[in-house]
């Protein structure tokens, strides 16, 4: 057995020595008998009594429904008649499951299981050989449905409860290593029908691709339990946790949700302006007072830093603890709890240095790959005040915040961002000018009556940006390059966000723009994830968001989203986003001007 | 005669015994710590070092017979004798005798002796099933030491050009050969923390391993650094610089190894029999 067992036993036999291979397709020769049981055989559901609570099938077949339904008031229908009728405990589960999530967003737990981990779980499961597996996963492109395919007749379910499902996934976050983690998942998926175990596979991967974006699903708590669902937004902006949000809507509690320490909020934004009229413009229409708040645009990375009694934390804008990347910061000690927004950037007071430079250190995600000795020196620059002593400010206006903000003693490595007033499109010009002269990206501009509105690109921020062809943009492709790039994963095609639907559609394919070591990096990374292959091209799990620039966009049929980049570069990995923050087809359509 | 069969591992129906199988099994008998031999399952057979091995990369609850080399164990109706298998630290081979006949599962198996595996023993046996990774003519390894003195060649003289030389080989085994064969030449070295854990399981009884430490990401200067093969193309060993690598396994008798590893030299030094030991074997 192994490696050349054919060709080995072929040779003995030539010697006169009777011998034969092992696992090969060869084993009429040896008339091995497989045991009877072995044989799939199609298994009956064993009933173990009734489930206590909501069931996960009920759940799966809830998902089943939405996803075959196209109208969005069909979706909220739906849903807010399955989370009325949940008990507490199970609302809370289901709710966060449906945002393709084992644990909420402020819950900072990942489960570390990449589809690796899922294949070997599923042909655990299963019992069938690598390539019976390959076959089937080959003409399925996403998890959750080769998982259907290859489940289906294939295991001995059981039926088990929401609050099974959830403690199932803490145990599967608790395992340590792939080989733990691949066993727990195949025990799990064994015991489940294929329509359950597909939607664990699911839930695993993220996405449950039935069209439903977590808006809807507020919306679906806010019609269940007949609350606005403003409220249920504002609210779950502030939690950070669905399921909490829910029990909160369940009770009329939902004004009472606040900020607290530790528990990252989404990052406020702003809406872009190409120029200082425009910017003026919007601004005399939408800020309910001027003069604005204007400050400069840094090139970094948004980030929220928690600080408490005895430890800090720092968060991404996509609500990631990047306190790890960021030791110096994490080190610091406050003499007040507060929770501070703004932008960390490379800095240095005797050079220059650059988004690039940052980048490096963003890199580093694993804590061994945390040796690098000439780190960069960075800077927090804060412009907001979230809280303070306890005290939720987002429902404060800016200038309070402001206020507190510069009362504030902080540590050298805090620097507060200097902010101007400005009120005119000429004073907004020269204030531009001044920012990128100081090597900004370009300018913000606040309300500064207004509330901090968390995860929003409401009409309070406004910002004015050097250029605006770029796109965010998630991989879905890779292909080996040409020449000296031939052995390594460089050509990309990538996809903008259909929102009506919810799919991805590729917009371009781009060659340029990352050094031979990211394109290392990516290549190792693609192919560790890699869904199936079509000749060249190789399908992957959409997770890599990629910052393209680009002279413009044209109307072709060569992409799916019926737009073609034309000259797309790669700017920067933006390791910093999700998959859930890249532009969506329309936005890339007005950038083309060719709606609205 | 013993009956076999094979279903993603092999099976002993008159024992109920699988051996290394892919999936989980009630009983199974393991026959070393490598990732692609250990399971969940709910009873083993195995030796002591494997079962500690096992229990740094698998932890679980299940039941263990931790068997020592050479004395018999009594099994079903049958007697279960593990012998070394000469592969990596802890490797051993099954031999079963019952009234039905003799069997002996080699599990991956080398003739030539370890620096860092217990010496192979073999005993006849009516049915062999055995391991051929390297089941074809056009494999002949070198003698370990001509391979060992170019390895020790190639670092001296990258260590001497001002650069690092950093070996790639797996975690468990390979790399604790490669530390074996670099002792008594006094070049440090460093090892990456998954064989730094692995290594240390070896270093309670092979006393020969020369000093070795953990390497956190500080300064190389003269020192050897041994990795497993998937962080070659990671930034942590593209931070080293200037640095020269080198891939330590069997396939590197093949063609184009070294274009295909991306490294900058290939060595084959292997824990599997070659074609010819193959053959003595039989």
């Amino acid at each position: 057995m192994h490696g050349y067992a054919r060709e080995f036993a072929e040779d003995l036999r030539r010697r006169g020595i009777e011998a034969w291979a092992l696992g090969e397709g060869n084993q009429l020769e040896l008339s091995i008998s497989l045991p009877a049981d072995e044989t799939p055989t199609v298994p009956k559901i064993v009933e173990v009594g009734p489930v206590r609570g909501g069931s996960f099938g009920d759940f799966a077949q809830l998902c089943e429904e939405i996803g075959r339904s196209t109208g969005k008031l069909k979706k909220v229908e739906l849903l807010a008649n399955y989370l009325s009728k949940l008990s507490e405990s199970d609302l809370r589960v289901a709710c966060i499951f449906l945002t393709g999530r084992a644990f909420s967003r402020a819950d900072t737990r990942t489960l570390q299981v990449g589809w690796s981990v899922i294949r070997k779980g599923l042909i655990q499961a299963t019992r069938l050989t690598e390539s019976e597996f390959r076959r089937i996963a080959s003409a399925y492109g996403d998890a959750g449905k080769i998982a259907y395919e290859v489940l289906l007749s294939r295991t001995a379910p059981r039926l088990n409860s929401l609050a099974e499902t959830r403690n199932w996934f803490e145990r599967l976050e608790q395992a340590r290593g792939p080989l733990a983690k691949a066993s727990l998942l195949a025990e799990w998926l064994h015991h489940s029908n294929a329509l359950n175990g597909s939607y664990v596979i699911r839930i695993l991967t993220g996405d449950l691709r039935i069209g439903l974006k977590e808006g809807l699903v507020e919306e679906g708590i806010g019609r269940a339990f007949t609350r606005s669902t403003e409220d249920v937004r504002e609210a779950h902006m502030l939690t950070g946790d669905l399921g909490e949000t829910a029990l909160l809507a369940q009770k009329d509690l939902l004004t009472t949700a606040k900020i607290a320490l530790f528990r990252p909020v989404m990052s406020m934004l702003a809406i872009p302006e190409p120029t200082a009229e425009a910017a003026a413009e919007r601004l005399k229409h939408d800020f309910s007072s001027t003069p604005a708040f204007a400050e400069q645009k840094f090139d970094g990375v948004r980030a929220q830093l928690h600080a408490g009694a005895d430890r800090v934390e720092v968060y991404s804008r996509d609500l990631h603890n990047i306190s790890q990347q960021f030791p110096e910061l994490a080190a610091l000690s406050f003499s007040q709890n507060l929770i501070l927004d703004g932008e960390i950037i490379a800095f240095d007071a005797n050079k220059k240095l650059t988004f690039f430079d940052l980048q490096r250190r963003l890199g580093r995600k694993r804590a061994r790959d945390l040796f690098d000795t000439d780190d960069i020196p960075i800077a927090f620059m804060a412009f907001d005040l979230l809280l303070l002593d306890n005290r939720s400010l987002v429902r404060e206006p800016l200038h309070l915040r402001r206020l507190l903000l510069e009362s504030l003693a902080l540590p050298k490595l805090i620097q507060r961002l200097p902010n101007q007033v400005v009120a005119t499109a000429s004073e907004i010009e020269a204030a531009f000018i001044a920012a990128r002269d100081l090597g900004s990206e370009g300018l913000v501009l606040k309300d500064p009556s207004s509330s901090y509105q968390p995860g929003r690109r409401g009409g309070s921020w406004i910002k004015l940006k050097r250029e605006l062809a770029t796109l965010d943009v998630v991989v879905v492709g890779a292909e080996q390059g040409h020449g000296k790039r031939s052995h390594v994963l460089s050509d990309y095609t990538f996809a903008v966000r259909n929102s009506e639907n919810g799919r991805l559609e590729t917009i371009g394919k781009a060659y340029s723009g990352l050094t031979d070591a990211e394109i290392e990096e990516l290549t190792e990374h693609f192919q560790r994830t890699t869904t199936r292959k079509i000749g060249r091209l190789r399908e992957v799990v959409p997770q890599i968001v990629l910052e393209v620039a680009f002279d413009s966009i044209q109307p072709s049929d060569r992409h799916s989203s019926g737009l073609a980049l034309r000259f797309p570069r790669i700017k920067a990995i933006r390791r910093d986003k999700s998959i859930d923050q890249i532009d969506t087809v329309n936005s890339a359509r007005r950038i083309a001007h060719l709606s609205r | 005669m013993i009956d076999v069969q094979y279903e993603r591992g092999v099976y002993l129906p008159s024992l109920d015994l699988w051996l290394d199988p892919w999936d989980e099994r009630t009983t199974a008998f393991i026959s070393h710590a490598h990732g692609d031999h250990i399971g969940n399952h709910r009873e083993v057979i195995l030796t002591e070092i494997t079962a500690q091995l096992m229990e740094l990369r698998l932890p679980g609850d299940r039941i263990e017979h931790r068997l020592s080399f050479q004395v018999p164990f009594p099994f079903r109706g049958a007697e279960l004798t593990l012998l070394p298998a000469g592969h990596i630290y802890g490797s051993a081979q099954l031999f079963a005798q019952s009234d039905a006949g003799s069997f002996l599962y080699t599990g991956d198996f080398k003739l030539r002796p370890g620096r860092a595996a217990e010496p192979i023993a073999w005993r006849p046996a009516e049915t062999l099933v055995m391991e051929t990774t390297f089941g074809l003519p056009r494999f002949v390894f070198p003698p370990t030491e001509q391979v060992i003195a170019e390895l020790i060649k190639f670092c001296r003289e990258t260590i001497e050009e001002g650069a690092t030389p950093i070996l790639f080989g797996y975690s468990l085994g390979k790399a604790q050969e490669i530390l074996a064969a670099l002792h008594g030449t006094d070049l440090p070295v460093r090892l990456h923390s998954s064989v730094y854990q692995m290594t240390k399981v070896y270093n309670d009884k092979f006393h020969h391993l020369p000093p070795f430490s953990l390497y956190r990401g500080d300064d190389l200067a003269g020192s050897v650094l041994l990795c497993p093969p998937y962080v070659n193309g990671t930034r942590l060993v593209q931070s080293i610089k200037p640095r020269r690598t080198a891939m330590l396994t069997g396939w590197a008798l093949n063609p184009g190894a070294v274009h295909r590893y991306q490294c900058d030299a290939a060595f084959p030094l292997s824990d599997h029999a070659d074609y010819p030991d193959l053959l003595r074997y039989v």
